[in-house]
C-alpha cells in the first residue's frame, strides 16, 4: 500500500474521486486528511470535478428493434449514400451503352444548348442545360416553338444520359429500381437525378403499400421519385438548409409536373439539376 | 444472443449509449447515427457477442466511431486551452453543472469520453483500457489530466464570480 506524502497525496484524491480506492486505502486517506485538513478543500475540488448523472432519452429506438428474427437494418446515412453513388455509376455506364448509337449526334447537340420547353415553364423553372453555352445551333431561326419543344425532348435526354459519362460531377440516379439517395451535401458538385415517370395514383399505391413501383404510363411523370427524394432529406435534419432546398425542390418539382407532362427536362435548382424524363 | 435479448439491450442501453455520444461529440445528429451503427454492428456479430458484454461491445463501437468522427473534424482542444474566457462571467452565477459541461467541452476529445465512461458510466480504469484499447496506466494519467483541468475550471470560475 502506497504511504501518503504531500507528493502523492492529490494523485490519491483523484483516485478516491473516481472510486478507485480499496476500503483500506480509503481509510488511509481519510486519517491522513483528518492529520493534515488543509487538503479537505482539494478532495471538495475534485469531488465537485465528478459529472452527475443526467438523463437524455434516445428517441429512436423503434429503429433498433429486431422483430422478426434476423433482418437486414436500414444502414447509416453515410454508408447508404456510398452504396447509392456505386450503384448510380453502374446505371450511368449501363445507360451509355445502351445510347452509344446515338451519342455523336446527340453529344453535338448538347454542346451548345439552352433548352427552353416553353416560355412559360422556363420562366417558371429555369429549365436549363449548360447555361453558360449560346443556344445557336438548338434554336434554329425559324423554329417553331412545337417543333422546338419537340427537338428539346429528344435531345436532353440524350444529353442526361451521355454526358453522364462525360461528366464527372454529375451522379445519375436511376430511382424507380432504389430509393435514391445523393450527397447532396458535397456542393459545389451538382447532382443530377434521372427520375422516371411515375403518377399521383401510383404514390398513393406506394404509401399505402409501403412498395416502389414501377412506372405504368409513359407520360404520367414524377413526383413519386422526387417524393423520395424528398424523404430522404428528412434523415438529414441537422443540414437545415439542405432541407430547406429540398423543401423547395419538392414544390417547384410537383408543380413541374402539373405542367410538363411529357416534355424531358432539366430542372435546375441552384447548383443542383434533376433531370425529369 | 437472441433477439428479445437484444431488444432489451436495445431498451437498457441506447439512452446511455447515446448520452455518451452526445455529450462526446456534441451533434444530435451524428450522435444518433454513432448508436444506430452500434447497434446495427452488434446485431450483425450477436451470435458472438454475449448478453453481458454487449454493453461494452456497444461502448467500444461508439468510442471509436467518436474517434473517427474526431480525426475527420480535427477539432482536438488543446489542453493549453482550457482555461480561457473567464473574465466575462454571466451576472448571474452558473450552476456546476452548466459549469461543468462547459469544461468538459474544452478537454480533448479522447480525454472528454473517458471521463463520460469514468462518471456517467460508472466504469473501472481497467474497464475503460479494455474498452478504448489504451492499457490501464495510460487511463490513469487521461483521466487524471482530464480531472485536474475540470477541477481548475471550477476553481478559476468560483474564484471570478
Amino acid at each position: 500500500m502506497m504511504k501518503l506524502m504531500k507528493e502523492n497525496i492529490e494523485t490519491q484524491i483523484m483516485l478516491y474521486a473516481d472510486n478507485e480506492l480499496s476500503a483500506g486505502e480509503i481509510r488511509d486517506l481519510m486519517a491522513y486528511l483528518e492529520k493534515y485538513p488543509e487538503y479537505k478543500a482539494l478532495l471538495s475540488e475534485y469531488q465537485y470535478s465528478v459529472l452527475q448523472p443526467e438523463e437524455m432519452i434516445f428517441e429512436d429506438k423503434e429503429k433498433l428493434f429486431q422483430h422478426h428474427g434476423r433482418k437486414a437494418k436500414a444502414l447509416p446515412l453515410k454508408m447508404t449514400i456510398g452504396i447509392a453513388a456505386a450503384i448510380a455509376i453502374i446505371l450511368a455506364v449501363t445507360g451509355y451503352y445502351q445510347r452509344a448509337g446515338n451519342d455523336n449526334l446527340l453529344d453535338n447537340a448538347q454542346k451548345n444548348m439552352v433548352v427552353r420547353a416553353s416560355d412559360s415553364f422556363s420562366r417558371k423553372l429555369e429549365t436549363v442545360v449548360n447555361p453558360d453555352k449560346s443556344h445557336k445551333k438548338e434554336d434554329p431561326a425559324g423554329t417553331s416553338t412545337a417543333a422546338r419543344s419537340t427537338a428539346v425532348s429528344q435531345n436532353i435526354t440524350a444529353v442526361s444520359r451521355s454526358s453522364v459519362r462525360q461528366r464527372s460531377d454529375v451522379a445519375l440516379i436511376k430511382p424507380v429500381t432504389f430509393l435514391p439517395t445523393v450527397d447532396i451535401t458535397a456542393d459545389p458538385q451538382p447532382v443530377m437525378i434521372l427520375v422516371e415517370p411515375v403518377g399521383p395514383a401510383i404514390m398513393e399505391q406506394q404509401r399505402q403499400t409501403g412498395v416502389r413501383p414501377q412506372a405504368r404510363q409513359p407520360g404520367d411523370l414524377l413526383a413519386a421519385q422526387i417524393e423520395a427524394v424528398y424523404e430522404q432529406s428528412d434523415r438529414l435534419k441537422g443540414v437545415h438548409s439542405l432541407v430547406t432546398e429540398l423543401d423547395e425542390r419538392k414544390s417547384r418539382a410537383v408543380d413541374a409536373w402539373q405542367q410538363i407532362k411529357n416534355t424531358n427536362v432539366i430542372l435546375k435548382i441552384g447548383s443542383k439539376e434533376i433531370v425529369i424524363k | 444472443m437472441t433477439a428479445s435479448e437484444y431488444n432489451q439491450c436495445v431498451n437498457d442501453i441506447a439512452d446511455g449509449l447515446y448520452r455518451f455520444a452526445y455529450k462526446s461529440i456534441s451533434d444530435e445528429e451524428v450522435a444518433k447515427d454513432v448508436v444506430q451503427q452500434a447497434f446495427l454492428t452488434l446485431w450483425e456479430n450477436y451470435g458472438k457477442v454475449t448478453v453481458v458484454k454487449a454493453k461494452s461491445y456497444l461502448f467500444t463501437v461508439a468510442y471509436r466511431r467518436c474517434m473517427d468522427e474526431f480525426r475527420g473534424r480535427k477539432d482536438h482542444v488543446r489542453p493549453d486551452l482550457v482555461i480561457e474566457h473567464l473574465a466575462a462571467p454571466d451576472r448571474t452565477p452558473p450552476d456546476l453543472k452548466t459549469v461543468l459541461q462547459k469544461a468538459l467541452s474544452k478537454l480533448t476529445a479522447q480525454n472528454r469520453m473517458l471521463v463520460l465512461l469514468k462518471d456517467y458510466e460508472g466504469y473501472s480504469y481497467e474497464e475503460i483500457a479494455t474498452l478504448t484499447g489504451l492499457n490501464a496506466a495510460q487511463v490513469k494519467v487521461y483521466l487524471h489530466r482530464a480531472r485536474k483541468q475540470l477541477k481548475d475550471y471550477l476553481v478559476s470560475v468560483r474564484h471570478l464570480i
